[in-house]
């Protein structure tokens, strides 16, 4: 009697819970901009799917123990009642491996397929690349193909633009260019932006690539998550360590090429 | 019976209260020796400090403290055949001493660790105002923001959660629970102790040197730029990582050989399966992380250029968190325990699928040091990313195994809903979320996306404030009565339950969700846009702060005040509640013997009678039982090889450092003529050391001596050769291969010493007429310790020099 309300009480809260995530609250993950990062959006949601009853399947058996014994359950529990023996807990194990095996196919090794696959260098023969360099506190960024050393807004600001639906390959280097001499100048940063749902850490004496591709144009001014953030504690100066970035069409980029190719011919003659 | 009670000395002298001498004398020994540095080595900066004196000088005010608060009486003189002059303190005044009852450093744990927990606690609040506005406004810079943080978290994972369960109730209850009268190593266990206060002041001391900014991970190269408050970090760390080693040792090797008779492995209690398997990850990793910590140190004293650009950064994060997941376990798995020792009492009902769930501690301990690669997805190969996932999201099977138990049991039991039966229930429910949450971290798409944001930080404080702080109260109010002899208050202890529970939950789901909109770990100001939900966390986590300091008042109100308890109110049927509440100091008026299994219900035969004739009968007629002299002789060999088999661990971190950094050094010329000279001398030690512990059972006292002065002049050789190897410099300094040469050198030269002094203490001893046959064990053990140490350094040395 007791198991089946149980049964039925969990069955119902799953399917609304269900229900409710996936039509009130599935952005959880927040608005994620790149491949990479929809990729990590669909992974979550998938994950959460699996997890709502499993999740309420534990929680409505404690809040079921918890509940006064009905005064018309005359039979007495004998101390040693379980939920029917050894069934309960042979179903436990194949039932939580099972979820295990599950998620770790799908979505993790299903989606590390798709990501390995991005970065075969087959696949990046026309990356734009963007050489990031993480000073102790700064995100300098340059465009070697554009043979721009350093793009700053009119602020004077480091500024980060990107063409969208563009294949990106970002080097990553902690290094301060200004002490190119010194091994113990810098320290381990993590190249993020939020809105592009992936970080990976800038670690001194090593050059990382990391390959994304922005999928709608976006910008600091209207999205706070469109911003580069320093993702690994580098000192007092972390918490500032950002930059605001620019998602652009082609045509907007070549002029924001042209300008800061401009820019740079000023400074030079100056 | 009962002959190794400790009696009380007849002669009393009096002396300072020991806890005000171990600051007189850690002051006095600082001060000195600081000084002394200061002065021969000055430079550096500041005229009376440099980072070299405060290290050498606090490790002075180490030894000055822990001999002050008693070792030199209970320790020292004893080792040089000294009658200690004082005997151990009485009433309230042995819970500031050095106690050798494992029930009053018990309480002495619990005591130092609620004390760090309000401590670190009261920093968390700050941090959490700090977090109400965008902007700085409360901390004076970030740097001081980002000290608060190390500082708690420090003081929190190595004073709080991985010492409350296991230095705390392990002490008290272990022993108890497995009907033992004392421990192995009840003086080991006293000193250990005193290590907690010492690396928590340390810790918290931290900020005056400067204010570091890693947090609790040290992260290098950021570790050796840092200003030098993280000096404080190391050292209080490797302080209190101690005083865990020393209780892992004496827990384990009581558990092993001091159950009561017919306490056969199957029918050891749940709590006592989960510290035997976490003591023993202790025993493996703690070793592993103390070397670690030197290192950093004296890369950061000397340099020696291991984990920056020139050597390997990623090397100290791989240390870090090779014990770092680990430890995490060391603060769950006596929570999962514990939901399993509490709810059979509370359901009355008999505990399901037990096996299953000891196994899926016994597993959790095994995958532990197989997952530890999670927290570096954003720096690893993808190749290692498939296998690291599948580890880590398949060590919730067995991690599921302890919710299989407690669900199972409390299906349609008459669960009688007490405090401590309440807040456990509340612990696994937050559990599991923490634990579901780790689900999402365990697959590297969306970890790259919420690593290193607060979504990680809330899903740290679900496992720890959640699971195992909820766990660490409910057994608070559940052992209360047996420390005690008093209840508390049945409904403010739910009423309070409720709170911190609503709180706790409040706080850390708006966490997640702050962590999901994209704000990082480690800020004292963040985007604007991030504010109102920081703002409902900083409430809910007062709100929280507020309700544990509640309950401490309501423990302390109930253990003073509280109506009186019977000896056994919950009907437990485990070995702790057979005895009165508050035990006597030797635990058990008789020895119970153990005949059934604790965790059945449903049968009127006790599992476990303390009757005299029987125990009487099994001691004719089976081998030695617990609390035997020959028993705990045994044990006491046992665990000191125990202890020699961990002294290797440092050995291997070093080699395993030097093949990892190949890449990164030239080997170059070390003197050869030098290594073989110590190795001649460390051999003839040896030889000459073998042939005393040869002589001993000959009962020849004067060749024993002899001999022994002998390896000691020999050792002295041996000790002024490896300085020569120091001074000489053949290996460049500055280098990451110089490094691990000097360091490995480094560490013999302190074995060698720590040797030469208890080698000398012998031969004192003998000198004043102890005689080696009666009483070998003290020989056996110097000489055992020489053996082994020396052998070591042979080989390192050896590898060095040749290999
Ligand atoms: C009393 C309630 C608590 C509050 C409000 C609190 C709050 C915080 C906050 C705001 C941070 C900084 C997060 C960041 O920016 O990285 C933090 C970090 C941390 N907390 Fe807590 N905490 C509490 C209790 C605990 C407890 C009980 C433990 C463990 C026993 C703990 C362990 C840690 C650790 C290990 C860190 C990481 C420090 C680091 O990054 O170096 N906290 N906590
Ligand atoms: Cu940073
Ligand atoms: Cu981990």
């Amino acid at each position: 009697m007791d198991f089946a309300i149980f049964g039925v009480v969990w069955l119902g809260a799953s399917a609304l819970a269900e229900w409710g995530w996936l039509h009130i609250c599935r952005q959880s993950l927040g608005c994620l901009i790149s491949n990479e990062g929809i990729l990590a959006y669909h992974a979550f949601n998938f994950v959460t799917i699996v997890l709502l009853p499993i999740f309420l399947f534990v929680s409505g058996l404690i809040v079921f123990a918890l509940l006064p014994r009905r005064a018309g359950d005359e039979r007495p529990p004998h101390p040693c009642e379980c939920p029917s023996r050894p069934t309960f807990a042979s179903c436990w194990s194949v039932g939580t491996i099972a979820a295990n095996l599950l998620l770790w196919l799908h979505p993790t090794v299903f989606d590390m397929q798709k990501i390995f696959a991005a970065q075969l260098p087959a696949n990046n023969r026309h990356d734009l690349v963007i050489d990031v360099t993480a000073r102790q506190w700064e995100w300098i960024f340059s465009y070697p193909q554009y043979h721009l050393r350093q793009t700053v807004n009119a602020a004077g600001l480091d500024e980060l633009v990107i063409p969208v639906r563009r294949p990106v390959d970002f080097r990553l280097r902690s290094a301060d260019p200004f002490h190119p001499y010194d091994i113990e100048a810098d320290v381990i940063h993590s190249f993020w932006i939020p809105a592009f749902g992936i970080k990976e850490d800038v670690i001194p004496g090593e050059t990382r690539n990391e390959y994304v591709m922005a999928t709608q144009t976006a910008s600091y001014r209207t999205n706070p998550e469109v911003r580069v953030q320093c993702a690994e504690v580098c000192g007092p100066g972390h918490p500032w360590m950002e930059a605001p970035v620019r998602i652009v069409t082609a045509r907007q980029f070549r002029a924001w090429i042209h300008r800061q190719q401009r820019w740079q011919r000023s400074r030079a003659s100056r | 019976m009962a002959q190794h009670v400790l009696q009380p000395s007849s002669r009393k002298v009096q002396v300072m209260p020991p806890v005000l001498r171990g600051f007189l004398w850690a002051g006095v020994g600082f001060l000195a020796v600081n000084a002394l540095v200061a002065t021969l080595w000055p430079g550096f900066g500041h005229p009376w400090t440099t980072e070299v004196s405060l290290t050498l000088g606090w490790t002075a005010a180490l030894a000055g403290w822990l001999l002050g608060v008693g070792a030199y009486e209970e320790v020292v003189l004893p080792l040089f055949g000294i009658r200690a002059p004082i005997g151990e303190a009485t009433g309230w005044r042995r819970y500031f001493g050095f106690a050798t009852d494992h029930k009053v450093v018990g309480i002495q744990y619990l005591t130092c660790s609620a004390a760090a927990f309000l401590l670190a606690g009261m920093i968390a609040m700050a941090m959490r105002l700090e977090l109400t506005s965008p902007t700085l406004f409360f901390f004076r810079g970030s740097g001081q923001y980002l000290a608060a943080v190390g500082v708690h978290g420090t003081i929190m994972m190595f004073a709080v959660a991985t010492v409350a369960l296991v230095g705390g109730f392990g002490n008290y209850c272990v022993p108890l629970m497995i009907g033992a009268q004392t421990t192995v190593f009840p003086r080991l266990s006293a000193l250990g102790l005193w290590l907690i206060p010492a690396g928590v002041l340390t810790v918290a001391m931290s900020p005056l040197l400067g204010y570091w900014t890693t947090g609790w991970r040290g992260y290098e190269p950021l570790g050796s730029q840092d200003p030098g408050g993280i000096l404080f970090y190391y050292l209080g760390v490797l302080a209190m990582a101690w005083s865990s080693t020393l209780v892992s040792l004496n827990l384990v090797t009581t558990i092993v050989f001091c159950r009561a008779p017919g306490l056969t492995w199957p029918r050891l209690p749940m709590y006592v399966w989960g510290i035997l398997t976490i003591t023993l990850l202790n025993l493996l990793w703690l070793p592993e992380i103390q070397i670690t910590f030197i290192l950093e140190l004296l890369d950061r004293l000397v340099p020696l250029n291991l984990f920056n650009a020139a050597g390997q950064p990623l090397a100290q994060l791989e240390l870090f968190w090779l014990f770092g997941h680990p430890e995490v376990y060391v603060i769950v798995v006596p929570a999962f325990a514990l939901w399993n020792e509490i709810i059979p009492v509370m359901a009355q009902k008999t505990l399901y699928a037990r096996s299953w769930a000891i196994l899926g501690l016994i597993v959790v301990m095994l995958l532990s040091g197989l997952v530890w690669a999670h927290h570096l997805f954003t720096n690893m190969r993808n190749a290692e990313m498939i296998p690291f996932s599948f580890l880590t999201e398949m060590i919730s099977v067995p991690t599921g195994f302890g919710f299989l138990a407690a669900l199972g049991t409390l299906w349609r039991s008459r669960y009688r809903l007490t405090t401590p039966a309440l807040l456990v229930l509340m612990s696994l429910f937050n559990f599991l979320i923490g634990g579901m949450s780790g689900v999402y971290l365990a697959d590297p798409p969306v970890d790259l996306q919420v690593h290193n944001t607060m979504f990680v930080v809330a899903h740290f404080h679900y496992t720890i404030i959640g699971g195992m702080i909820f766990a660490w109260i409910a057994a608070c109010y559940y052992w209360l009565p047996k420390m005690s002899g008093h209840l508390y208050n049945e409904l403010w202890g739910k009423l309070l339950a409720l709170w911190i529970f609503l709180s706790f939950n409040v706080a850390y789901s708006a966490m997640f969700l702050v962590g999901l909109e994209g704000m990082n770990r480690w800020v004292a100001a963040y985007p604007p846009y991030l504010q109102s939900l920081n703002g409902i966390i900083s409430v809910a986590a007062w709100a929280l702060g507020a309700g544990f300091l509640l309950h401490a008042a309501h423990i302390v109100w109930a253990w003073r005040k509280g109506p009186p308890a019977p000896d056994n109110p919950w009907n437990g049927r485990t070995l702790e509640w057979l005895t009165t509440s508050p035990p006597p100091p030797c635990n058990f008026a008789a020895v119970p013997v153990v005949t059934g299994n604790f965790y059945v219900y449903g049968t009127d035969v006790p599992p476990a009678a303390t009757h005299w004739d029987r125990f009487q009968q099994q001691r004719e007629t089976q081998h030695p039982v617990s609390g035997s002299a020959p028993r705990l002789q045994a044990a006491t060999r046992w665990g000191f090889r125990l202890f020699l088999a961990i002294q290797l661990i440092p050995f291997i971190v070093l080699l395993a450092l030097r093949y990892e950094l190949m890449g990164a050094y030239v080997a170059s010329q070390v003197n050869q003529r030098l290594g073989m000279g110590e190795d001649f001398f460390m051999l003839c030690s040896l030889v000459s050391l073998w042939r005393a512990l040869a002589a001993l059972p000959r009962q020849a006292s004067a060749s024993i001596n002899r001999r022994l002065h002998c390896s000691l002049g020999l050792g002295i050789l041996y000790l002024a050769l490896l300085t020569c190897d120091g001074i000489h410099r053949a290996v460049p300094v500055g280098t990451p291969y110089g490094g691990l040469f000097y360091t490995t050198l480094g560490i013999s030269f302190g074995y060698t010493v720590i040797g030469l002094f208890v080698l000398t203490a012998t031969v004192v001893r003998i000198r004043r007429g102890a005689i080696p046959g009666h009483d070998p064990w003290p020989i056996q053990a110097a000489i055992w310790y020489w053996l082994f140490q020396g052998a070591v350094a042979m080989a390192t040395n050896l590898d060095f020099h040749w290999l």
